[in-house]
């Protein structure tokens, strides 16, 4: 230890959740000390037998690396004293699950906490519960299945369990009948490959993205007769339709309630405004993100970058959006702020596509990235770095791509090119409730 | 000037009636009355009206004058006393003239006399005319100190001025009536002072003047007293008497006798000896000296700053009236016309002599710049300051040996190093003069007089001042910098790939002899076609209203629909594309067969129909080439072979080839459509040729210059190609330029396999065995007097190198600033 180990500073500890309250006495430290030891600090203020470990902010950004080292960053004085928030930090991610596939995995949604959707490249649906078991095998695209999503809490409102969107232009509306799941209808209109599907919040409608640049929106509830009449007139000539009719004839067509054009090249993804229903973001490859109001089917803001858009998710607790980019970094949107160029932030670390990214159900500030280069990053926006990086730990899946990523509680859901469902449980204790009620 | 005018009004008063008198005789001898011509009531009145008249004229004019020269009226002013006075000095003297003439039997001698019996006479308002008087004289003594006249005679009669004055003074103090005076002074007594005073205890005075005293030799008296009563000349003694006298006093010889006072004087002492000093012939002053020292109050050397006490001079700080008249004349000249003002002709005429610089200072500063240098003065040399053995003690280790000593005096004294040898003196007084200075001087002289001198230029040039200025990579991206995908697979070299419009899909071609559909985003390969021989070649039709690729594998070209990727109505078109041509082949089977071309077109077996291949089109050599016209209808076709059969153009919709060239020189290494005229561009080993199709004429040849050409590009708006070479070279032309290539690039090790430009942005690529892609900033401006602007951007390494070849073929993104390689090591990769 060289000489400025001596020097110290005074601080005060603030505490957001109650049960880890502590006097609010300030007290000196050494500069030297980084979170580990401010963490054995505060557990023996409170006297935890079974030390926690806790996380600091310094006026709302991590404290990384030790006092002094921010002091010299920020060119603060050591005589003021320093404020610290801490937070029960949040464990690694522990993998506690993989489920094996032959193919492809193109997307990943969790129906609850025990039952898992997986899209695959060949084609197939499958439903997995926690016992690493495959409930169901979901046969009916022709072709692969790019993206699907699980309606939580379905019974209440209408049949359709989980949706998925396919290549072959078709997105499948899957509901359990006489104990059985079966695709309730297909959506059919898109000219090219739904390369993403979002249902609203209140289980009414979803919208589809897809690659021939259009956004449809429907509504959720199965038709009570086949609506094919509708795209027979808007597209398809009638020995097309007849064929189509064979190899499905089963399945019941639906037509969109609602086209959005607005995007000049395909559309990877969209998904709803969780707090005001009727808009949808999108983001696709002319590098633009978009807010559509889906009733008046208009884009009502649009905002750019200069990178292809690859998945994009927006969170109720911040309000921001998060995009997943081909420039390997993941870029954080306002959609209230006016200006339309502004990125709020943009956290780069991953070396490779950005192909999927997921707001942390319950936390303002917790968002998870999966990339081309096999790993998940878990960051806290409020700090730069990602707080934790997952790497593959099978070799199987080492280098492998990952193309989807579903964070649902406190497990964290992704897949790729490896064919396996990595499912990793997030520390569950952690949860910034109290965070959420004080903001 | 208020009493001067006054004085002047009165002087004119008092002359109005002499004058009249006067004139009226004049007038009356002069002109009979018999005559009756009309004389002029009042002469004088009118003359002096007509004076009047003319010194305001003359006021008025000077004020003109003073204003149209510009100076102040204060100064005019100025000019008008001076002239004011000059002309009083006239008048005053008219003005005594005529006092004299008023005042009878009055001496008219002195002026100033005359005045005084005036106011004798004009005792009837004594003050007034006292104080008429003394104003007089006060004005006269001021206008007397003003006027400083240089003859002597006016300086006297100043002061007789002074004592009239004096006079008028005592006259007025004292009381008054003369006439009262007089009689007073007749009635007075005798005046006895009744004191003892030295001088009124001697004899009455001889008041006689200044009259020889010989006069009166024949009378009693010898003159009178202060009374004009006589002074009897007293008793003389007789000559006895006075000897006696003689002989008893003892200071008989310093007794002289006053004739006029009739007494003896006895002289002092100091008086005899004035006298002795007088008959001596010296300075009768004793104490004078005549030799003093002499004072110089004005010095013989003449000062810096000279000190005079001579007065200043009038003129020195009055306007001169000459100069006066001379503007005068001037003005009065300018007035009436006489002198003008030079012309514009005048000033426009031409110079006598030429200013041959003047042109060269207005406009070339450089120039005038270089010659100020050239002026500029040059210093001389220094001369090399002395050095150690050059001193007059130098150390030891500075004196020459003998042998050193003895070499320096056989050498030639114009070879020698050095002019002198180091000597050792000792002490610097025992130093001699230096024998060869006044030599050395001249000589440097002739060398500084006779050498041109002249200031040596240096230039520095940095090898980075040298390269060409452009602008920094970092300003021109978007473009594609890091390896983003690899998409795995291909066993074989990957010959050739190809996106679909769209830019989500991607066609390659391997010598595994198998096609791939590769998903670009994700890098997942969505479909395999095995075509069991050799793919040279995928193209996707550019047409984005079908969805369709051909490809060449050996020596057949396949047609292929991938029906996962078309929706129904695509699928459709693209199948009405490739289909409809079955009709017209079969109706026009003959006429093909009258062509002998070489090529067949057939239905796919089953197997392959399932798989997606429509057509297959066979020709009797190794296809090494496939490319599609812009519109999607056609499609050309190079096989490996000589002659104009190589290249076959093929119409989809009909099913029908044609051999657009009979004959054609050298291997044909590429062809290609031009994007946006109706032209072909056919690349042998050395040229490239441009042909219209439409008009079937030779267009262009292209000479890069190279030995092998491998590849070529046409930019997207068409007036740009690119040519890469086995020979490491890439050329640009500019085909509105010339032939020759507008810039040669030779940045690779190894040969250049394949160029490309992108269609979106303003980038190109070149691909090269050395296992990397350059990529290059290629901007094609609108305005066709800019030449395009190229700048290498990136070196982009990934590719291994399999069997000394590297990279096979690149790509740009249709839409995204994206790149696409393939290579002879199986892998296709992304560059984003």
């Amino acid at each position: 230890m060289d000489t400025s180990s001596g020097a110290q500073i005074q601080i005060r500890l603030v505490a957001k959740q109650l049960k880890y309250a502590v006097p609010d006495a300030p007290i000196v430290v050494p500069q030297q000390l980084q979170r580990y030891g401010l963490s054995e600090i505060v557990n023996h203020l409170l006297g935890n037998e079974k030390p926690v470990p806790f996380d600091f902010l310094v006026d709302g950004q991590f404290l990384r690396g030790t006092i002094a080292t921010y002091l010299a960053e920020k060119s603060l004085s050591a005589e003021n004293m320093l404020t610290l928030e801490y937070i029960e930090s949040m464990l690694p991610p522990t993998e506690i699950a993989s489920y094996s596939h032959d193919d492809w995995i193109s997307s990943v949604a969790a129906a609850g906490s025990d039952r898992f959707v997986v899209g695959s490249y060949d084609g197939v649906v499958r439903v997995w519960n926690a016992q690493s078991e495959c409930e169901d095998e979901l046969r009916a695209h022709d072709s692969a299945v790019k993206c699907v999503a699980a309606v939580r809490d379905a019974a209440k409102r209408s049949k359709v369990e989980l949706i998925s969107g396919s290549q072959d232009r078709t997105a499948v509306a899957w509901g359990t009948k006489s104990g059985q799941r079966k695709p309730l209808y297909a959506a059919r209109g898109h000219t090219d490959s739904i390369d993403s599907v979002a249902v609203n919040p209140s289980n009414t409608h979803f919208v589809t993205a897809s690659a021939d640049s259009t956004i449809r929106f429907w509504t959720l509830a199965a038709p009570k007769q086949s609506e094919d009449s509708q795209i027979a007139e808007s597209a398809v000539s009638a020995p097309a339709a007849k064929k189509r009719k064979a190899a499905h004839l089963d399945i019941m067509t639906k037509a969109a309630i609602g086209t959005l054009n607005g995007h000049v090249g395909p559309v990877t993804s969209v998904c709803f405004n969780a707090d005001q229903e009727s808009q949808v973001f999108s983001g696709g490859w002319d590098h633009s993100v978009r807010t559509w109001d889906v009733a008046s089917g208009v884009n009502v803001a649009t905002s750019l970058c200069d990178k292809v858009v690859l998945d994009i998710d927006y969170s109720m607790h911040s309000r921001l959006i998060a995009t997943g980019h081909a420039d390997q970094s993941v870029r954080l949107w306002d959609p209230r702020s006016e200006d339309s160029t502004v990125v709020k932030l943009r956290l780069s670390s991953h070396k490779g596509f950005v192909s999927s990214v997921a707001w942390a159900p319950a936390s303002a500030y917790m968002l998870a990235s999966a990339s081309h280069d096999s790993t998940i990053k878990v960051w806290d926006i409020r700090s730069r770095t990602p707080l934790y990086t997952v790497h593959a730990t099978s070799e199987k899946d080492k280098g492998k791509k990952l193309l989807a990523l579903d964070w649902h509680k406190s497990l964290l859901l992704a897949g790729g090119e490896s064919g396996s469902l990595r499912i990793h449980a997030v520390n569950s204790q952690y949860s910034d409730d109290q965070d959420r009620t004080s903001a | 000037m208020a009493i001067h005018s006054k004085g002047k009004k009165r002087g004119t008063a008092s002359r109005e009636a002499a004058a009249a008198a006067a004139q009226e005789e004049k007038a009356a001898a002069a002109f009979p009355k018999s005559k009756g011509i009309d004389v002029p009531s009042d002469p004088e009145h009118s003359s002096d009206d007509d004076e009047d008249v003319e010194e305001g004229d003359f006021e008025e004019m000077l004020k003109k004058m003073a204003d149209d020269q510009g100076i102040d009226s204060e100064d005019a002013e100025d000019y008008l006393a001076g002239d004011s006075l000059d002309e009083e000095e006239g008048d005053e003297e008219d003005e005594s003239d005529i006092h004299s003439s008023d005042i009878e039997g009055a001496s008219s001698e002195d002026g100033d006399d005359g005045s005084g019996s005036e106011s004798d006479n004009e005792s009837g308002d004594e003050s007034e005319a006292d104080d008429s008087i003394l104003e007089r004289i006060t004005s006269r003594s001021s206008d007397g100190q003003h006027t400083a006249v240089d003859s002597q005679d006016e300086e006297a009669s100043e002061e007789e001025l002074g004592e009239v004055s004096m006079d008028k003074l005592t006259i007025r103090d004292f009381g008054r009536d003369i006439q009262g005076w007089k009689e007073y002074r007749k009635t007075l007594p005798q005046i006895d002072a009744g004191y003892a005073s030295d001088s009124s205890t001697e004899e009455p005075e001889n008041t006689i003047g200044s009259v020889p005293i010989e006069w009166y030799e024949d009378y009693p008296h010898i003159g009178y007293d202060i009374d004009g009563k006589r002074i009897m000349k007293p008793a003389t003694a007789d000559e006895l008497d006075k000897f006696l006298a003689n002989m008893d006093d003892p200071d008989v010889f310093r007794t002289a006798r006053d004739e006029v006072n009739q007494q003896d004087v006895k002289l002092s002492e100091e008086e005899i000896d004035i006298i002795r000093r007088i008959q001596g012939g010296s300075i009768p002053d004793a104490d004078y000296n005549q030799y003093e020292d002499t004072v110089e109050w004005f010095t013989s050397q003449t000062m810096q700053v000279p000190l005079s006490g001579a007065p200043l001079a009038k003129r020195g700080f009055i306007p001169s009236k000459w100069e006066h008249k001379r503007v005068m004349k001037i003005v009065r000249a300018i007035r009436q016309g006489r002198i003008t003002r030079p012309s514009a002709a005048s000033s426009n005429a031409k110079p006598r002599f030429y200013d041959v610089w003047e042109k060269a200072e207005q406009d070339d500063d450089s120039t005038q710049q270089k010659r100020l240098a050239r002026r500029a003065r040059m210093p001389a040399p220094r001369m090399a300051l002395p050095s150690h053995d050059e001193s007059y003690h130098p150390p030891v280790e500075y004196l020459p040996t003998d042998a050193e000593r003895q070499s320096w005096l056989d050498e030639e004294p114009d070879y020698r190093k050095k002019n002198y040898l180091p000597q050792d003196f000792g002490s610097l007084r025992s130093v001699p003069g230096y024998e060869r200075f006044v030599h050395e001087r001249f000589q440097r002289c002739l060398d500084l007089y006779l050498a041109p001198r002249m200031l040596k230029r240096t230039t520095q040039l940095n090898a980075e001042e040298l390269m060409p200025k452009l602008p920094d990579p970092r300003d021109l991206r978007p473009f594609p910098s890091a390896q983003a995908l690899v998409y795995l697979g291909h066993t074989g070299r990957v010959r050739s790939i190809s996106v679909d419009p769209t830019g989500l899909w991607l066609l390659s071609g391997s010598d595994d002899g198998t096609v791939r559909l590769w998903e670009i985003v994700t890098g997942r390969c969505a479909r395999i076609w095995d075509l069991k021989e050799t793919v040279h070649m995928v193209a996707w039709c550019p047409n984005p209203d079908v969805c369709v690729f051909a490809a060449a594998a050996g020596s057949r070209t396949v047609i292929v629909i991938p029906a996962e990727l078309c929706d129904e109505q695509k699928r459709l078109l693209s199948e009405e594309l490739v289909r409809a041509g079955f009709n017209s082949s079969a109706q026009n089977e003959e006429e093909e067969d009258d062509d002998s071309l070489p090529v067949s077109w057939d239905m796919p077996t089953s197997t392959e129909q399932a798989s997606g291949i429509h057509i297959s089109v066979t020709m009797h050599k190794t296809v090494k080439s496939v490319m599609w016209h812009r519109r999607g209808d056609y499609l050309a076709t190079l096989t490996a072979e000589e002659g104009g059969s190589s290249v076959l153009i093929h119409q989809m919709s009909k099913h029908k080839s044609q051999r657009p060239f009979r004959k054609l020189k050298g291997a044909v290494q590429c062809i290609m459509f031009h994007p946006t005229k109706p032209w072909f561009l056919v690349a042998t080993q050395r040229y490239v040729r441009i042909y219209n199709l439409m008009q079937q004429a030779l267009i262009k040849t292209l000479q890069p210059g190279v030995k092998w050409i491998s590849s070529i590009d046409v930019h997207p708006q068409g007036d740009n190609v690119i040519v890469g070479s086995y020979d490491k070279k890439l050329s640009w032309f500019d085909l509105d330029l010339s032939v020759k290539p507008y810039r040669s690039i030779r940045y690779h090790q190894q040969a250049i396999r394949q160029v490309q430009y992108s269609r979106k942005f303003p980038l190109f690529a070149t691909a090269s065995d050395d296992g990397s892609i350059q990529v290059y900033h290629g901007m094609v401006y609108q305005d066709l007097n800019q030449n395009p602007l190229i700048v290498p951007l990136k070196i982009l390494r990934g590719h291994e190198i399999r069997s000394s070849l590297g990279v096979l073929d690149c790509l740009f993104h249709p839409i995204q600033p994206w790149l696409l390689s393939s290579g002879a090591d199986g892998t296709i990769r992304l560059w984003t």
